[in-house]
């Protein structure tokens, strides 16, 4: 099949703009944008990690003034290019023209990190208050985000503000290292998590920067579902508490999902829901516990997932949205 | 042979084209609405992480069906003493069933990959294989019980994935052929060792000329998806065989090499010439001819290379290692990109609006909060560090 030659059959293209279609076809460039970008970037984390290594196994040598010198030297090189290349605030997107900006803008922020953390290593200016030594970071990363509109600086801020309160936000650290066993952690999360969205909300309400939307709900609704669920094992006395927190918030990001067309919050909030629901379910029946439970338990799996599957067909139906 | 719609399927690749062609202007708004509406592309198409849970929840769906039809026929099992057939038995009734569900959505719904059609493609495929296991289970264990499933299986696999053009069964598919091919190859014996590599590597270019040349052909344009995959396979799979590591540590592990101190494999300068030379052949080639696909190889199979190099040329010294490797690709990524300040020899570093490309995601944004500060501070309440527990979660053990 030519498409071409098809639009030309059926009286869409005539002769002359096929030629010149045909032409552009065989004669435009290839991008190599993202593949560049993306070497750069690993570049810098490659280059980061090493240099981080290599000081560290040369202490001695170096001497700590020396090494605090050159990344308060690297962070403020940085920072003076990101504000030299500055465009005035506003509450919309910002695009930068130059590639490079973004990442120097990010190398900055995580050498303002390293040097925190060094001096605090070191010196112990913080003291006993670790908190502290990850909310100054955190802060500053929060406030850059905005400054020069910065969605990866934003994930950096928000897992370093909810690192300060003894949280694990990042994706793959999430169940690793927190311990949901102790409900001081599980409420924690849940405080962390409902500040998030709750801000997103009102961020959003207020126009201001709606596209960190995403980078906020991300982090708050899986901090939101997980601590939830990690109450919902628990097997205490609020278990049903838990579930009907969970079921406002499926309800929640449900609508959230629609309202911003981000499925991927579609896709969470029905995961969760169902292990919380089936949860539910299969410890009624384990209370009930005789023979017939365990077939009534595969009924309800196959019954349960139909209707999911049915739901993600017709779920504009359902909820009532026209296309 | 295509079991999906081919009118909607010519269809979206039309449209698709159309929008490129109107968003630079190169046909009229007119011409753009006569498109849509002549070529009708109407069918449910969910977005993609709705297809991930539709994807799973008919997976699980499966499950339960054949966890409940199994729990109910027990008895059968219990009298019958034929384990085997009782397993060819199910495997073949619901394979039966996966396919003929997703024959009749398909003709019914007019559905293209929207998750529940590869769900049942591949549990389809998964009970295929599991019959054909049971079938020649007795003797599974030798090479031979192994190469016979490979070969029976092989037909499926390639019906299948020309049928429904699905590119995550060419990858089995191309898996299979290769496995068939070093099997019927260790047949030989003793001269084995010497065509081995050799043989891959013609093999793999005979696969990628025969898929370039269909490729360029108008009548294969649907299968274009698939060609690709068979194409990068091609293209890695014959710089694996003659690269340096694969070669040294396959001939100690499958053809009995005993190196002693400071001895080399034979044709060692040969196959380092070819672990350095072919990702960069690659890059260039990829680059000439604006291949995208190629030049991803390459990319790849670069970075594959310098690990090989850096495994037998250890300096002892990662961390100067990792330093002078970032450095160079920074150094790299810079200089290219301010070389291409005007596009050179049809290379541009202008973002193609066009291009689906999933480097173009959020992804980045968790990458970074992944690599740096993962780790959460001690608090007061004296948290556990590391050690985290998640008490085995509820959903694990219940699909």
């Amino acid at each position: 099949m030519n498409i071409t030659e098809q639009l030309i059959n059926d009286g869409i293209l005539d002769k002359e703009q096929a030629q010149s279609i045909t032409k552009f076809e065989n004669e435009k460039p290839m991008s190599v944008h993202w593949e560049l970008k993306t070497i750069l970037y690993l570049g810098i984390l490659l280059f980061m990690s090493g240099l981080g290594i290599l000081v560290y196994l040369n202490i001695d040598t170096i001497g700590h003034t020396a090494i605090i010198a050159a990344i308060s030297l690297g962070c403020a090189a940085c920072f003076y290019y990101g504000i030299k290349h500055l465009k005035p605030y506003t509450n919309e997107e910002v695009k930068y023209d130059s590639p490079l900006f973004d990442y120097v803008v990010l190398l900055g922020c995580l050498l303002f990190g390293v040097l925190i953390g060094y001096i605090q290593f070191q010196y112990s200016v913080f003291g006993s208050h670790y908190g502290f030594a990850t909310i100054v970071p955190a802060v500053l990363y929060i406030v850059s985000a905005y400054i020069f509109d910065h969605k990866g600086i934003l994930s950096l801020g928000i897992t370093g503000f909810a690192a300060s309160v003894g949280i694990s936000v990042t994706p793959m650290h999430l169940l690793e290292s927190n311990d949901f066993s102790n409900t001081d952690v599980i409420w924690t999360a849940i405080v962390v998590g409902g500040i998030l969205a709750a801000f997103s909300k009102v961020a959003d309400i207020k126009g201001v920067k709606k596209h960190f939307g995403f980078t906020y709900n991300n982090f708050a609704s899986n901090i939101l579902f997980i601590a939830l669920l990690a109450g919902l094992f628990d097997e205490g006395y609020m278990s049903f508490v838990y579930f009907l927190l969970i079921s406002a918030l499926v309800f929640y990001y449900i609508r959230y999902a629609i309202a911003e067309k981000s499925f991927l919050f579609l896709l969470l909030s029905v995961i969760y829901g169902y292990i919380a629901l089936t949860y539910t379910f299969f410890s009624l029946l384990i209370e009930i516990g005789n023979e017939l439970s365990f077939m009534l338990g595969l009924f309800y799996i196959i019954a349960s997932c139909a209707a999911i599957v049915l739901f993600f067909i017709y779920y504009k139906r359902i909820l009532g949205i026209k296309k | 042979m295509i079991a999906y719609n081919k009118t909607l399927l010519s269809n979206m690749l039309i449209v698709k084209k159309a929008k490129q062609w109107f968003s630079r202007d190169l046909i009229t708004g007119a011409q753009m609405a006569s498109v849509l509406s002549k070529y009708p592309t109407e069918y449910f198409k969910p977005n993609i992480f709705i297809k991930v849970g539709l994807f799973l929840f008919t997976l699980f769906l499966i499950g339960a069906a054949l966890g409940l039809f199994s729990l109910m026929s027990m008895g059968i099992l219990m009298n019958s003493n034929s384990y085997e057939g009782y397993g060819i038995f199910v495997s073949i009734l619901f394979g039966g069933a996966c396919v003929f569900f997703l024959e009749k959505f398909i003709q019914w719904r007019n559905w293209y990959s929207n998750g529940i059609d590869d769900a049942l493609l591949y549990s389809g495929l998964s009970f295929i294989f599991s019959a054909i296991a049971f079938s020649v289970s007795n003797n599974l264990n030798d090479e031979n019980g192994f190469l016979l499933l490979c070969f029976i299986y092989l037909p499926f696999l390639m019906v299948a994935a020309a049928r429904y053009i699905d590119k995550v069964v060419t990858v089995f598919m191309m898996a299979c052929m290769y496995c068939i091919f070093f099997l019927v190859i260790m047949k030989i014996g003793y001269g084995a060792k010497f065509i081995m590599p050799f043989a891959f590597m013609a093999l793999s270019a005979g696969f990628y000329f025969i898929v370039n040349k269909q490729l360029a052909l108008p009548s294969r344009i649907h299968y274009s998806g698939c060609f690709k995959v068979i194409k990068a396979i091609a293209l890695i799979v014959f710089y694996v065989s003659g690269n340096y590591y694969v070669i040294r540590e396959t001939s100690i592990e499958y053809f009995r090499l005993e190196l002693t101190e400071g001895q080399d494999i034979p044709l060692a300068l040969i196959f380092y010439a070819f672990t350095a030379f072919v990702p960069l052949l690659y890059l260039f080639f990829g680059l000439r001819s604006k291949d995208k696909l190629m030049v991803w190889v390459s990319l790849l199979l670069i970075a594959v290379s310098a690990l090989t190099f850096k495994y037998y040329f250890s300096l002892g010294h990662p961390e100067v290692s990792l330093t002078i490797a970032g450095l160079v690709m920074m150094a790299l990524a810079y200089a290219s990109i301010k070389y291409l300040v005007t596009d050179k020899n049809g290379i541009t570093f202008k973002d193609d609006p066009n291009e689906d490309n999933f480097l173009k995601t959020n992804a980045e944004a968790l990458v970074i909060a992944q690599s740096f500060g993962t780790h959460s501070q001690p608090t007061d309440t004296g948290v556990q560090m590391g050690g985290g527990e998640f008490g085995g979660g509820g959903s694990g053990n219940k699909f």
